[in-house]
């Protein structure tokens, strides 16, 4: 009915309307686009911040392992000296010496009591990092996927506004890359906000992680250090028996030579006489 | 052995003496012979022993020191962690001081340890160690000595017999000689074979006495310091475990007493390191109440003259909280926390004005100041933990 009415003039009038209502439109959307330009901008900077924790965090995380494999590796170390040297006491103790079996039984408990220390160090604390530091791959991995879908939802929207912007437009194509458009930003979209989510989460769980780590080892040390204590007790009293044993022969440390000949008694003596009598 | 002065007396015999020397030799020499058989059999068990227990101190030595190197290796690694925790911890979280001087004395006390254990324990093993290699050359000497010995021996045995042969065979050919001499050189020839022969034959026989003198001399030192030596080595392994088990225990119990305080302790570790997310959101200002309304309500808790007591205010102020982190009031009606306050949960006046997360309370200092209730706020729950 509007045609009918509307004289040749108003029909070009609607025509150019029609244009300029659309240019503003595309206007607008450019703007849009535009503006989300810079927000996607901003919204980089603050993840950047989020990836630099995020690799500082991965760092502290790997020394710390590290350090922690060292310790593990001192203790074992310790573990298998201590033993050594327990077992070399015990090959030159003469089975008529006192105190020959508490020696065995002392030098077990110790065994014992390292293997136990050993053991719950690795549970608790090397696997523990072993399993935080294992994490950061594959987040490390996904902020890259992250960037690379923002790559693409960026290049989308530069395309969009170009054939937006252009003298000419061609609706086939501005149709197909608004489709493209949309399609990338829901697919950074979606990987952004997880990512914006579990980072800061996965951030704050590193204070969990190394104060775990750092009780830990404080509980397991005390508990060691306490027991090992009554060992090292135990065997500084079977020490004590023997040098009661054996007191005829007293240690004396001399250089000895035939000039100066400081033995002053022989084993002999003190058996026959019962006294200590010197030559 | 008495035999044997004699043997080394006889053997200073004048060398006129042929006879008696000849026969006392032998018999000493018999003797000598037997004894020196016996002798070894208990001397090679002395050496044994000797060897075995140059051998056991050896590697205790060895095994101490690897200890010590095991030790220090612990030390660092310990150091290192320390370091660690050090560098993360931030300024302002609680505990900083009280873990660096935990830190330092942790330092000292395995310095000390490694110290002591080296200058008691792996001492006493090196001093006594380092004698050792002297007993050692002497017992070889005195092999050597024993073979110089031994070859004198025959060397002067077998003198002795061909004596008798050389005389005899001498005796012709010396008899023709001299009948062929001149006058004046009767008698010389032969007795300058003699004179000869008798030479040999006392060095031979000097010989042999030197070389039993020098053998006895370190045999019987020997005898004397072998087995004396073999049992101070108790004495040795005594002093040097009882010193090491006597300072394991010593670090072992220090070690565990440089443990963290009470406070970084008993307080959930929360205390230490906790960081509370930000106070949830609240929606913009209320109204605070009119001051009429707040003179009201102290208006009428002046009034009551029984013990205050929070529990009459409202149904679930038998709620105590406390603070485990600070909290700066940021507005005019919340409540300003350090760390530790305890707090008593009290109710809203109206219930519709309280936000998510967030409390009404006062803490127990002021109450237990005022005796009443007026400088209660609200305060975010996540800064506080229920007791």
């Amino acid at each position: 009915m509007a045609d009918n009415k509307m004289g040749p003039n108003l029909q070009a009038g609607a025509g150019f309307f029609a244009k300029r209502v659309q240019k503003s439109l595309n206007r607008a959307q450019e703007k849009v686009l535009q503006k989300l330009g810079k927000t996607m901008e901003t919204k980089d900077e603050q993840f950047e911040l989020c990836f630099q924790n995020l690799n500082k965090q991965q760092t502290d995380g790997s020394r710390l392992f590290k350090d922690v494999k060292a310790y593990y590796a001192a203790v074992k170390a310790m573990h298998e000296t201590s033993k050594r040297l327990s077992q070399t006491l015990r090959e030159v103790y003469e089975s008529d010496w006192n105190g020959v079996e508490d020696l065995a039984l002392i030098t077990d408990s110790e065994d014992l009591l390292w293997n136990d220390y050993e053991e719950k160090l690795n549970d608790q604390i090397v696997r523990t990092m072993e399993n935080y530091t294992s994490q950061f791959p594959e987040v490390k991995e996904r902020v890259a996927k992250r960037g690379r879908k923002l790559v693409d939802y960026d290049s989308a929207r530069h395309h969009l506004e170009a054939l937006q912007s252009a003298k000419k437009k061609d609706e086939a194509k501005i149709t197909k890359a608004e489709e493209e458009f949309n399609k990338a930003q829901n697919v950074f979209e979606e990987i952004n906000n997880e990512l914006r989510e579990e980072l800061p989460v996965l951030y704050q769980s590193r204070i969990g992680c190394y104060v775990t780590v750092f009780q830990n080892i404080s509980n397991l040390r005390d508990v060691f250090y306490k027991e090992m204590s009554v060992l090292n007790h135990d065997l500084y009293n079977v020490m004590k028996k023997l040098e009661t044993q054996h007191s005829g022969k007293a240690f004396i440390i001399k250089g000895l030579n035939r000039n100066n000949l400081t033995c002053t008694y022989t084993h002999a003596d003190v058996a026959k006489s019962g006294t200590i009598t010197p030559h | 052995m008495a035999e044997i002065g004699k043997g080394v007396t006889a053997g200073k015999l004048a060398s006129n003496v042929q006879k008696r020397l000849t026969r006392a030799q032998e018999k000493v020499l018999q003797k000598l012979g037997k004894a020196d058989e016996t002798r070894d059999a208990a001397f090679e068990e002395m050496v044994a022993n000797f060897n075995k227990q140059m051998t056991e101190g050896t590697k205790l030595q060895k095994d101490l020191k690897a200890y010590l190197t095991a030790v220090k290796t612990m030390h660092d690694a310990s150091r290192r962690l320390q370091d660690c925790l050090a560098e993360m911890y931030e300024p302002d979280w609680f505990g900083k001081e009280e873990m660096d001087a935990m830190a330092e004395d942790t330092d000292t006390l395995w310095l000390d340890y490694h110290q002591n254990v080296t200058d008691k324990s792996l001492v006493t093993m090196d001093t006594y160690l380092a004698q050792l290699p002297d007993i050692k050359a002497r017992i070889a000497k005195r092999d050597r000595k024993m073979v110089d010995f031994d070859s004198a021996r025959h060397h002067f045995a077998s003198l002795q017999k061909g004596k008798k042969k050389d005389e005899a065979k001498i005796a012709k050919p010396a008899a023709l000689l001299e009948m062929a001499a001149p006058s004046w050189a009767q008698g010389l020839i032969s007795a300058h074979q003699v004179a000869q022969t008798n030479l040999s034959y006392n060095q031979a026989e000097e010989e042999l006495g030197r070389a039993q003198r020098i053998f006895e001399e370190l045999n019987v030192e020997l005898q004397d310091e072998l087995p004396a030596l073999w049992d101070r080595r108790v004495g040795v392994y005594v002093n040097t475990f009882q010193s090491l088990a006597g300072h394991q225990e010593k670090f072992h119990k220090e070690m565990s007493k440089v443990s963290p305080s009470d406070q970084l302790i008993n307080s959930p570790i929360n205390l230490l390191i906790y960081r509370p997310g930000p106070p949830p959101s609240r929606p913009p200002p209320r109204l605070t109440p009119s001051p009429d309304q707040r003179q009201q309500h102290a208006g009428q808790l002046e009034d009551e003259t029984s013990v205050p007591d929070a529990n009459t205010e409202s149904t679930d102020t038998a709620l105590q909280v406390k603070a485990i982190h600070d909290y700066a009031a940021t507005d005019g009606d919340e409540l300003e926390l350090k760390i530790g306050d305890m707090v008593l949960v009290v109710a809203f006046d109206n219930p519709d004005e309280q936000d998510d997360g967030w409390l009404m309370g006062v803490t127990e200092s002021s109450w237990m100041q005022n005796k009443d209730i007026s400088a209660k706020g609200v305060f975010p729950e996540n800064f506080t933990q229920k007791v």
